[in-house]
């Protein structure tokens, strides 16, 4: 057969009847050369022919067919759109009935008869299995029935042994455990589309693309882009699969005003098969897109409009209870018209627990974000259903993150309910078409635009709407954020329906911001930030250099404390007067005024609101003062992970995530050892290690990865990059005996042959080749190493030293860690594992550049001394043969100076130290130099001392000695020094800060016993009460950080004494780590 | 002619003054964080700026390691020269080369695309390599004809 098909040409080839009556290769074997001719509209005829196999359809009706892989195509092929409309021609009447099937099932869904939902579905399996039954049917039990469905899920895998469900399952799993908290479902199928689209290979993009709009709803992926010829790689799905996914990217790409096929052939093809299943949704958006509307639709709408809402309800109730799919589209004026009549939400069916939902989202409830989870959770289960793609339309609408042209996508693709959508799901311009309205419309549906009273409004969303409305007809910027400010301090799920993007979009493209509100510009940002965690950074540095310039000067601490600060100043002082933000006022010389700077503000604002997270971030700010100096001093400042950032900027993701491997690991861990079987044990156990991998994956991505505050970061521009390559290669560079390239080629060494002009020819150029050589094989040794000083992420061994890529061992270490902590303490826990994890790196990088790159290097230099040796024979030459000889001494000291780049400043290991002398200079010097410009000083007789102290004591010895020092300046008698003595007497090491008092008729007696009475537990309060920088608070950091330390006070010659002692045997032992 | 160039790295930092001193009769000013720059580019008459793309906050000393170590440094600083309203004629020496091989995660024809907004007065971009003279070459080359 094969031969003869071969010998005909293209434009004869037909469809034989004689086709059918052979084997089914003769069907394979014509399949391939229609294809190869691209002879689609055989292809089509042959995949409609009646007579065409059962084997080559997708309609399986037996188990252990399903899923069954269609072999005529089995790559990327653009004639399989052709193949797929032939097959949908051929069963148009199984097609047809599932239609009718998933309505029905919808209606019955919708009012909650879980057995006539069953039953349906029960209808379909018998004619066709698909994935579309099976998640209904999750779905049903779920939701429906509030089952738990892990049984169901587990019986799949029995039900279907050749149904590939691992992943799939996984999906079904979490998406079931998702009522509550849709985002981590959400984030696992986003990660993988990603996935799909940074491979940078063209099939899985598009692959990703359909898989995302088989699953999503086009708000949650905006960015897809679906092609018809990728859909092959869902092609042993069944009938009914496929088609829904080609319904969803014909609705994807008429939402985007695409054409829908590319190939103009298809599209004739595509509307008669459509005619003949009798496809009216799609219809709707290829055929008939002026659809007048349904008049029963039109008569509730007139009812709503007028404000008759109980006629509305009456109507729509009606509809659900008939199974009538003309209710699929009224949620909104169903809600709305139960809000206006106060009429309760009944319980009994799921269309009203739909719109219960809805009425707390529109009105801001306090429960408002589990309803939006909640109803979202439902919007993906039923992703391809009618009324599913109109919830989420009006969900989205609302949304703040979707700007003016994202709502025309998502109106467009409401238009597949045709003659039953509304009016206002049509168009886009629907409010200003419709202003006319307004005067059949009660005044709380926002009758008068001028009204300005939130309580004239029963919905109060729509008074916020009608709001930015306003503000933005009347080009009032200033205004639309300042009440947006002010709605989200009085409840932050008003954010829901700021029209944010269009905010940020303004505010970036001013072009003169003299008449904008700074602060308020800033506090919208902050705000954009936070919710959205976008990067601002640059607007908010711009706009708050204009503001100081306003302000006329940079020490906002001083300007805001001679006012009374309202509550926008203090959020602004808070949010946004951060480090990150000050250090780039360019009237700050250093680092510690920018620290002191923050340290005054959270002073300030402490006086005004005493909360505690600001007691905790003045700790911390102190706390980067101290890393900041002992990375100077000990010249390990090279590696760094700014991990207050990543908490302040990342932890509420870490708790979701964590919350999400408590939710997963609750699934079954009650019933694992009574019923599962030893490989469902493995598999729970898998699974569990998937979601450890997806928070060590964030973890990598921002401890190690982050290009703002990340190991890599500092890696890679302090280490790296030329930074490495420089120190050692400067050593033979000043002894003059490396020499640089170009294109690859060494250039002369012109030093030696310049300098030994006298010197036979052969000879020197004999050396300078010998030099080359060195020149190139030194920098090979140096770059190999360099090479190595990165961060490794495979799951394969990396030779980059770095390796962070997620190993077994290490999953199950996160896992571990994960299961014995809770969410007080499981961040610091995983932080801590990182940590370790470095600096066992940094370990082993000291090790390959001490170990590996400094023996070879010592290597070559040998090995040239020796060939120069008998390159010049007995010709002097002895400043060269010097020249190499310091080499080794100097390649050794930038060796160990290197090294001491590899340590971490920060750890909470106990293997690093630092010296208690280095730590006091740290505190003094970081107060003394703030203060010097105010005319105080701070006398410090220093002694020496070997204590070592761990990190975690010297935070807490160097926040003591700042706040205690601060005190003293600020609260002791002017123009006297505050004195700091150190001594060692007894084993006992004692530090002193004294100032003079400034009231010299105080009872010391009672000052002294006053404050020592607060020295018992009972007060720790007074750590919050003191606004973290009282004497109790640094006794009791002290004492928590180790027995070694004891605190006392005293008053004597008028003098006010803090005396911290230091207990040498309790530091004994401790070697200082290199 | 004044030149001022931004360099934390002081190894590199000679190199450049070596080989500016050697080749042109420039007025060298240097300056190693980005707060020393700016002030360095406001105080003096700046005809031209070499600047690394990551540089820390402030000087680095025997007691500061500098403060926030700023990955794109260079860019916010001659962002903030050009809200303050003063344009100089600037080029880009980094070690950075290529994509996801650095802090940034890009390469330097995307920083290079970043630096165009700059219009005019950004001049270029080179790769620095301590064993390469090509970006002493590319160096004068960009002097000469955009500069002098």
């Amino acid at each position: 057969m094969l031969k003869k098909l071969l010998k005909t040409r293209p434009s004869k080839l037909k469809i034989e009847n004689s086709i059918f009556n052979g084997k089914n290769k003769n069907i394979d074997d014509l399949l391939k050369i229609l294809k190869f001719h691209k002879r689609n509209d055989l292809i089509f005829e042959l995949a409609s022919d009646s007579r065409l196999p059962s084997e080559y359809s997708n309609i399986y009706t037996r188990n252990e067919k399903f899923h069954i892989l269609n072999k005529p195509f089995t790559e990327s092929n653009t004639s399989y759109i052709y193949w797929l409309l032939g097959l949908l021609k051929k069963d148009s009447k199984i097609i047809k009935f599932f239609l009718k099937k998933q309505e029905e099932f919808s209606l019955f869904f919708l009012n909650s008869e879980h057995e006539k939902c069953f039953s349906v579905l029960d209808e379909m399996d018998s004619i066709c299995l698909s994935w579309w039954s099976i998640k209904n049917r999750l779905a049903t039990k779920t939701i429906l029935l509030d089952e738990i469905s892990d049984n169901y899920i587990d019986e799949l895998k029995k039900t279907y042994p050749h149904l590939n469900l691992s992943s799939v399952a996984n999906e079904f799993q979490i998406l079931t455990k998702s009522k509550n908290n849709i985002d981590y479902y959400l984030a696992l199928l986003l990660s993988r589309f990603n996935e799909y689209k940074k491979s940078g290979l063209e099939a899985a993009l598009h692959e990703g693309n359909i898989d995302s709009c088989n699953l999503l709803p086009i708000t949650f992926d905006l960015e897809r882009d679906t092609d018809f010829n990728f859909l092959q790689c869902f092609k042993e799905w069944s009938l009914v699969d496929n088609y829904l996914i080609l319904k969803s990217i014909v609705i994807d790409r008429y939402s985007r005003k695409k054409d829908i096929f590319t190939d103009k052939g298809v599209d004739k093809i595509f509307l008669s098969v459509l005619k003949e299943i009798g496809d009216v949704d799609c219809l709707n958006l290829i055929d008939n897109k002026n659809i007048d509307i349904d008049k029963e639709i039109e008569d509730i709408v007139k009812s709503y409009t007028i404000g008759n809402y109980i006629d509305a309800v009456k109507k729509i109730d009606f509809l659900v209870l008939n199974h009538n799919k003309k209710c699929f589209d009224l949620f909104e004026i169903y809600t709305k018209s139960k809000i206006y009549s106060k009429i309760g939400f009944e319980q009994n069916n799921l269309y009203n627990k739909v719109c219960e939902y809805y009425s707390k989202i529109l009105n801001l409830d306090d429960d408002s974000y589990h309803a939006k989870t909640y109803l979202y959770y439902l919007a993906l289960f039923t992703r391809h259903d009618q009324w599913s793609i109109s919830l989420i339309t009006h969900l989205s609408l609302d949304n703040s993150k979707i700007n003016n042209n994202t709502n025309e996508i998502l109106l467009r693709q409401n238009h597949i309910l045709g003659s039953i959508n509304t009016p206002k799901s049509r168009s886009i311009d629907f409010i200003e078409a419709n202003s006319n309205l307004s005067d059949s419309l009660p005044v709380y549906r926002g009758k008068d635009k001028n009204i300005s009273c939130s309580s004239d409004f029963t919905i109060y969303s729509d008074y916020l709407k009608l709001k930015f409305r306003l503000f933005d007809v009347n080009e009032q910027l200033n205004e639309l954020i300042e009440f947006c400010i002010d709605e989200y301090f009085k409840n932050k799920s008003s954010y829901n329906f700021f029209p944010i993007e269009d905010i940020y979009e303004k505010i970036k493209n001013i072009e003169d911001y003299s008449g904008i509100y700074k602060i308020e510009a800033l506090l919208i940002l902050d705000i954009y930030r936070t919710e959205t965690s976008g990067n601002v950074n640059d607007l908010v540095n711009k706009i708050f250099d204009l503001l100081l310039q306003e302000l006329g000067g940079y020490k906002l601490s001083e300007i805001f404390s001679k006012k009374i600060i309202n509550d926008k100043e203090f959020v602004f002082l808070k949010n946004i007067c951060t480090p990150i933000v000050l250090d780039s006022i360019v009237d700050f010389d250093s680092n510690d005024e920018v620290i002191n700077e923050r340290v005054s503000i959270i002073d300030l604002l402490l006086r005004n609101k005493n909360l505690p997270e600001l007691q905790i971030e003045r700790d911390r700010v102190l706390e980067s003062m101290l890393s900041e100096k002992l990375r100077a001093k000990i010249e390990s400042g090279k590696l760094y992970v700014d991990v207050q950032a990543i908490e302040s900027q990342k932890r509420s993701s870490y708790d979701q995530l964590f919350k999400n491997y408590q939710i997963a690991s609750s699934i079954k861990d009650n019933t694992l050892n009574t019923q599962l079987e030893l490989k469902e044990r493995k598999e729970y156990e898998n699974k569990k290690l998937l979601l450890s991998a997806n928070i060590y994956g964030s973890l990598v991505d921002d401890f190690a990865l982050n290009e703002e505050y990340g190991l890599d970061k500092y890696l890679s521009a302090e280490v790296r990059h030329q930074v490495f390559k420089s120190e050692i290669r400067v050593n033979f560079e000043k002894n003059n005996l490396i020499s640089q390239k170009i294109k690859d080629n060494y250039i002369t060494n012109t030093f030696w042959s310049k300098k030994y002009s006298y010197v036979s020819p052969d000879i020197l150029s004999e050396i300078n080749n010998r030099l080359n050589i060195f020149s190139r094989n030194i920098d090979d040794i140096i770059e190999r190493a360099n090479d190595r000083l990165r961060i490794g992420v495979t799951l394969d061994e990396s030779n980059y030293i770095f390796d962070f890529g997620p190993k077994e061992d290490i999953l199950s270490d996160i896992s571990h860690i994960l299961d014995n902590s809770n969410i007080e303490n499981y961040f610091d826990n995983l932080i801590d594992y990182m940590w370790s994890w470095a600096e066992r790196c940094a370990k082993k990088a000291q090790i390959v550049i001490n170990d590996e790159m400094l023996p070879q290097l010592i290597g070559e230099v040998s090995s040239v001394h020796s060939d120069i040796m008998r390159i010049k024979n007995v010709v002097p030459m002895q400043d060269l043969i010097s020249s190499i000889g310091a080499l080794n001494t100097d390649i050794k000291n930038a060796t160990e100076k290197i090294i001491n780049w590899f340590r971490f400043v920060g750890s909470k290991d106990d293997i690093s130290y630092e010296k208690i002398t280095v730590v006091i200079d740290a505190a003094i010097s970081s107060i003394a130099r703030i203060y010097s410009g105010r005319g105080k000083t701070i006398k410090f007789t220093p002694v020496q001392s070997d204590i070592l102290l761990s990190y975690q004591e010297s935070k807490s010895l160097f926040i003591s000695i700042f706040t205690a020092l601060e005190n003293s300046l600020k609260y002791g008698v002017d123009l006297e020094c505050v004195k700091v003595n150190l001594k060692n007497i007894d084993q006992i090491t004692s530090l002193e800060i004294i100032n003079k008092l400034n009231n010299s008729n105080l009872d010391a007696e009672n000052l002294i016993e006053s404050i020592k009475a607060k020295w018992v537990d009972e007060v720790k309060i007074l750590n919050i009460k003191e606004g973290g920088s009282g004497i109790y608070k640094i006794r009791d950091m002290l004492i928590s950080a180790s027995s070694g330390f004891c605190v006392d006070v005293c008053i004597e010659h008028e003098e006010f004494i803090l005396k911290i002692e230091i207990i040498n045997e309790s530091f004994n032992n401790r070697r200082q780590s290199n | 002619m004044k030149v001022l160039i931004i360099e934390d790295n002081p190894i590199k930092r000679d190199k450049i003054v070596d080989y500016l001193k050697s080749n042109f009769d420039f007025d060298i000013i240097d300056a190693s964080s980005f707060n020393s720059g700016y002030k360095a580019a406001i105080a003096n008459f700046i005809d031209f700026i070499i600047l690394d793309m990551s540089i820390p906050t402030f000087d680095r000393t025997e007691s500061s390691h500098g403060g926030r170590f700023r990955t794109t440094g260079g860019l916010d600083l001659i962002d903030k020269l050009k809200m303050k309203g003063v344009n100089i004629n600037f080029l880009v020496l980094t070690g950075y080369h290529e994509f996801g091989d650095s802090g940034l995660k890009k390469d330097i024809n995307t920083i290079n695309s970043d630096l165009l907004k700059f219009g005019d007065f950004y001049k270029g971009i080179i790769y620095f390599d301590s064993s390469d003279s090509g970006w002493e070459e590319k160096l004068g080359d960009l002097i000469n004809q955009e500069i002098l």
